[in-house]
């Protein structure tokens, strides 16, 4: 998978979470789940079960600690992915 | 070093689904999970335990200027009393501990985590903005150091930890600052222990 097709995806997952819409117009590969969208730390939680969900890969919680920008997720879910994909 | 976190309960019933698949095992140990299962009030339970981990998380992230994390299960929480309106406990990082002390109600947890329960603590909940509670903040502190409130500022620094600048310099961080739904709560530690 592309990088902008997953940042399309995770757009779509975060959305509802935001709560910085200013912010969540200018979503891109640098935006921070917290500092920019002010989403809160129990939908962090939400977030990564439904990026779990939605690209069908499993995240641990030493990936985890380091999801804190779209930057960061995509770069997760593109290394889950190749795991998968061997 | 002090951490605090609060939970508006009926806005977390709203908008977090602690029974969906997955929820509880990202956050909580087999250890913590039965303790919600036996809870009588589960809810409640879930949402004392987050404190909890969260008011932990930065009383130590202060306590050792960490970058932020999202690792919940690195928290460990032992809660050793719970009783109607508050709860007691420690929650452990490794050799690290801190202690924390809740406050219940049926609208709203809060709780205050330290390293050493020595540490004197005067804690504020309100049913106001988050802005609004800054600025209580701001105006008590201050107050106790006779200083224009208006040379004072809410600031955070490059980990997202919040400290208050006295003329555009660092000037005191010994509290912790939290809001969520309805409520905006700060613990502050004014007094030197």
């Amino acid at each position: 998978m592309e990088t902008n097709e997953i940042i399309y995806c995770l757009k779509k997952i975060v959305k509802p979470y935001v709560q910085n819409d200013l912010a969540f117009q200018d979503f891109n590969i640098k935006t921070d789940f917290t500092r920019d969208l002010e989403i809160n730390s129990a939908h962090l939680v939400d977030i990564v079960l439904d990026v779990e969900d939605e690209f069908n890969i499993a995240i641990d919680n030493q990936a985890m600690e380091n999801m804190m920008t779209v930057g960061d997720a995509v770069k997760i879910i593109k290394k889950k992915q190749v795991n998968h994909d061997r | 070093m002090i951490g605090n976190d609060v939970v508006d309960l009926k806005a977390a019933a709203a908008e977090s689904d602690w029974s969906r698949k997955g929820f509880l095992e990202k956050v909580f140990s087999e250890e913590e999970r039965e303790l919600i299962c036996a809870a009588a009030d589960q809810h409640q339970m879930v949402w004392l335990l987050w404190s909890m981990k969260e008011a932990a998380y930065k009383a130590r992230q202060r306590h050792f200027n960490l970058p932020r994390r999202l690792n919940w299960q690195l928290l460990h929480c032992n809660l050793e009393e719970i009783s109607t309106g508050k709860a007691s406990g420690v929650v452990k990082v490794g050799a690290e501990k801190y202690f924390t002390a809740s406050g219940i109600t049926s609208e709203n947890i809060h709780t205050t985590a330290r390293p050493n329960s020595k540490i004197p603590l005067e804690n504020f909940i309100f049913e106001t903005s988050s802005a609004a509670a800054k600025n209580k903040l701001l105006q008590q502190t201050a107050d106790f150091h006779f200083l224009p409130v208006a040379d004072l500022h809410f600031r955070k620094d490059l980990h997202g930890v919040p400290y208050i600048s006295y003329k555009n310099a660092e000037f005191f961080n010994r509290f912790s600052f939290s809001d969520h739904g309805r409520y905006s709560a700060f613990s502050l530690s004014l007094r030197i222990s």
